[in-house]
């Protein structure tokens, strides 16, 4: 048994103790702000009852000063164990060019107040669909998510139309480290799925994503693309090792190069490689990323920059490939809401 | 006692059938086409549809066409549009690029054009168009003062232009101003023709670089095109808003209920303007027309498109009824056009309640649901704590279309995660193939039905 498999299970029970322990009673997220054509930005709030009792309270967000939550608050009831959602609209938000706005997830119960603080995002990508030339400057409309990892930034872009599905990631780092067999080597692996997906912890049940590698072919300009996943693959597969020249995908819209200190992977990918996925104008979806930077920061993880909770790392979310160096700690699940939006005017 | 498997006849009065009154429409006339494009040939597939609807028209003179297409990029559009044009006088071409289509025979999204033709010795029309507007660059969150001073500006100005008749009426506005600017176009050009005018439309495909009107063969960015329709016809309009899946589904039925309802007449066509936002909440796009099709039927032309803004009847309960929207929300409108001095022949109707069981035990909160023979839900009623149910067409009339239907009941909960539900009654209760139960609803009577329902 490969030793991620032996990490799973380590990891399975280890939830399962944190589920029993009542320190954390409540777990919170907002989600990232999903901006529909024609409606005002929507975010929810995740719950998760770790505790033996019923949860019955009302939850709020604190919001950056000037917006309004549409309703004020919401009701709900959670049975132990439980995890559940309530929807809210935020009226008379501003745009900020960073794309990051902090917000407060509040519970209320009697008396009792749970409190979890977090920056999110507009997780949305605009129509449009960018030439793949190693070139970033027809990126400027899109709407870049940034997270940091030991000091290092990455920038999360993407954009869609009806033909193509578009990503730019820009990863802060000392040096780019091309595809190399037996070693460990720079890379993105991207996980993109329908809504309403889950990724399950068994290795019988089956992958709920697509899932993609994009590496450097060392040329400067060139990359190399490596399908991991697809809707309906034992995830058993995916735990072990498989020989990435089986996987690479023919004449790739990649470009993979450096500018400074900065790497820059441009992709492109066609809806028709994602059966599953259905494009239009406000159709919200699951999309993450993680950057592989071995000789620097390590694993930097979107899953855990958007505020997933502990309990919601797996390794069955992500498949394992030669040269990946992985932490000790499970990676985050992929499903991280994300949004297909109209254009800025 | 009800017994299962079995067709419910009830005895009551003898339905009463009034005569149809009134003439027919041929004066009135409005073909719908619709050609997607398979072979990626923008200018093949405009000729075929317009080639299509010259012969759908017939001896019908043409007085006008609305396009709406959705194609990708300028030149695709330009190749259409000259493909159109070519068999189409360009002159009486006008419309918008928007984010597709659907008609009775489906719905379409990329690659694809649908054609309203507009004619008949009845109808009278003029357009005009609004350009260079000074707003498609202009955001709502920053330049909210400036859009409204111009749209206002616009609006006005386009109304002014057109020629006006005395049986003016609707007024069809297509826009490169989406939803929530349009408001202020609405507004500019209700200046001109009146608060209480009906005016319906659409505002234009807002991605980037996909934004186009289209007015005498041209195409325009930043622009606005009105068509005022004028003639021997009335209309009806309705309007609903929806952002989740299945309330998309009910809305549409509903709001088609309610523009059918307040038609007089029999329909020539039926217009529909439908947020784009609102096929992101579906499954399956046909959903939301099938909807629609149980309302409307599959015969009257349907000449429907997904906007970026929908221009009609604002659905807020306490909206003042001069209000038309263009604000924000995900709405469908729907516009009735029917030829004056034809009635419609009333339809058999019946009154229908009754009471429901679980073994042997008043079951409160259990929805029933009359079903058509096309799978299409008809009228509907929640259990009272008795058990007792008084059911209402989808459009809340207590009035139910008598005929045969199939019957589904179910009940639900809440299971605690999001908005999931899970079914408390045994699953072949809720489906209509399975439930075993049909009813024959008997004209001009009370309908009374029993269901006794067991949890075997």
């Amino acid at each position: 048994m490969s030793t991620r498999i032996t990490q799973t299970l380590v990891c399975v029970f280890s939830v399962l103790g944190a589920i029993a322990r009542a320190d954390d009673p409540l777990l919170l997220r907002v989600t990232n702000m999903q901006v529909a054509p024609a409606h005002m930005p929507a975010v929810k709030v995740w719950v998760k009852n770790q505790s033996d009792a019923a949860y019955q309270g009302s939850l709020t967000i604190e919001l950056p000063d000037g917006w309004t939550l549409d309703p004020p608050s919401q009701d709900l009831a959670l049975p132990p164990g439980e995890t559940g959602s309530v929807r809210f609209t935020i009226h008379d938000a501003k745009t900020r060019d960073a794309n990051r706005y902090p917000v407060v997830a509040i519970a209320k119960e009697g008396g009792r107040e749970i409190r979890r603080s977090q920056e999110i995002v507009c997780a949305s990508a605009p129509y449009f669909k960018p030439e793949i030339d190693g070139k970033a400057d027809d990126w400027k409309d899109a709407i870049p998510a940034t997270f940091a990892a030991k000091g290092k930034k990455t920038t999360i872009s993407t954009f869609w139309n009806r033909r193509q599905f578009s990503v730019l990631v820009a990863v802060e780092e000392e040096e780019l480290i091309a595809k190399r067999d037996g070693k460990p080597f720079d890379a993105v692996q991207i996980a993109i799925s329908p809504q309403d997906t889950q990724t399950s912890t068994s290795l019988d049940g089956e992958a709920t994503r697509y899932e993609f590698l994009l590496a450097s072919d060392g040329t400067g300009q060139g990359g190399r693309c490596y399908q991991l996943a697809e809707p309906g693959m034992k995830l058993g597969e995916t735990q072990s090792e498989q020989d990435l020249n089986k996987l690479a995908i023919e004449d790739p819209k990649l470009a993979v190069w450096r500018e400074g200190s900065t790497t820059y992977y441009e992709w492109g990918i066609s809806f028709r490689n994602l059966p599953d996925m259905k494009a239009g104008e406000g159709r919200e979806f699951f999309f993450s990323v993680l950057v592989h930077d071995p000789d620097g920061t390590g694993l930097r993880d979107w899953g855990e920059a958007a505020g997933l909770w502990p309990t919601q790392r797996n390794w069955l979310a992500w498949s394992t490939w030669p040269g990946a160096a992985w932490p000790e700690e499970p990676p985050m699940d992929n499903k991280v809401e994300w949004g297909m939006c109209s254009s800025k005017y | 006692m009800f017994a299962r498997n079995s067709l419910v006849w009830l005895t009551a009065g003898v339905l009463a059938f009034g005569s149809a009154v009134g003439a027919t429409a041929a004066d009135v006339v409005f073909k719908v086409v619709m050609m997607e494009d398979e072979d990626e040939n923008p200018a093949a597939a405009g000729k075929a549809a317009a080639t299509a609807l010259l012969e759908a028209m017939g001896d019908a003179p043409l007085k006008m066409v609305v396009m709406s297409e959705c194609f990708e990029d300028k030149e695709n559009k330009a190749e259409l549009l000259k493909g159109v044009c070519d068999v189409l006088p360009k002159e009486k071409v006008l419309g918008g690029a928007t984010y597709g289509s659907f008609t009775q025979k489906g719905c379409t999204d990329f690659d694809s054009v649908c054609l309203l033709g507009i004619g008949g010795k009845g109808v009278q029309t003029s357009a005009r168009l609004a350009k260079e507007m000074g707003t498609s660059k202009l955001t709502f969150e920053n330049d909210q003062d400036l859009i409204r001073e111009r749209l206002h500006a616009a609006g006005e100005e386009l109304a002014g232009k057109l020629k006006r008749r005395d049986a003016d009426k609707l007024l069809i506005l297509i826009a490169d101003a989406h939803s929530p600017k349009v408001q202020f176009l609405v507004e500019g050009v209700q200046k001109v023709v009146g608060k209480d005018f009906p005016i319906t439309g659409g505002c234009a495909n807002k991605n980037a670089g996909q934004t186009f009107v289209y007015f005498r063969g041209e195409m325009y960015e930043d622009a606005a095109v009105a068509l005022m329709l004028a003639g021997d016809f009335d209309v009806a309009l309705s309007g609903r808003m929806a952002n989740e899946e299945q309330a998309v589904i009910n809305s549409a039925a509903n709001g088609a209920a309610e523009a059918l309802k307040k038609t007089v007449g029999d329909p020539a066509v039926v217009l529909s303007f439908n947020c784009a936002g609102r096929r992101s909440k579906l499954k399956n796009y046909e959903d939301e027309l099938a909807a629609m099709q149980g309302v409307l039927g599959k015969d009257v032309p349907l000449f429907g498109c997904y906007c970026a803004g929908e221009i009609g009847p604002v659905d807020e309960p306490n909206a003042p009824k001069d209000v038309l929207s263009g604000g924000s929300g995900w709405h469908v409108m729907f516009t009735t056009i029917a030829p004056t001095k034809a009635a419609k022949a009333p339809k058999p109707s019946a009154n229908v309640s009754g009471t429901i069981t679980l073994d042997g035990q008043p079951l409160e909160g259990a929805v029933i649901t009359l079903v058509s023979q096309a799978g299409q839900p008809v009228a509907q009623a929640k259990t009272a704590a008795d058990g007792r149910y008084v059911l209402k067409t989808i459009a809340g009339d207590p009035q139910i279309p008598a005929g045969q239907f199939l019957v589904t009941i179910s009940k639900t909960a809440k299971t605690g995660e999001g908005d999931k539900e899970k079914e408390l009654l045994p699953m072949k209760y809720a489906n209509p193939q399975t439930s075993s139960f049909t009813v024959e609803l008997v004209a001009e009577a009370m309908n009374e039905l029993a269901f006794e329902l067991t949890t075997n």
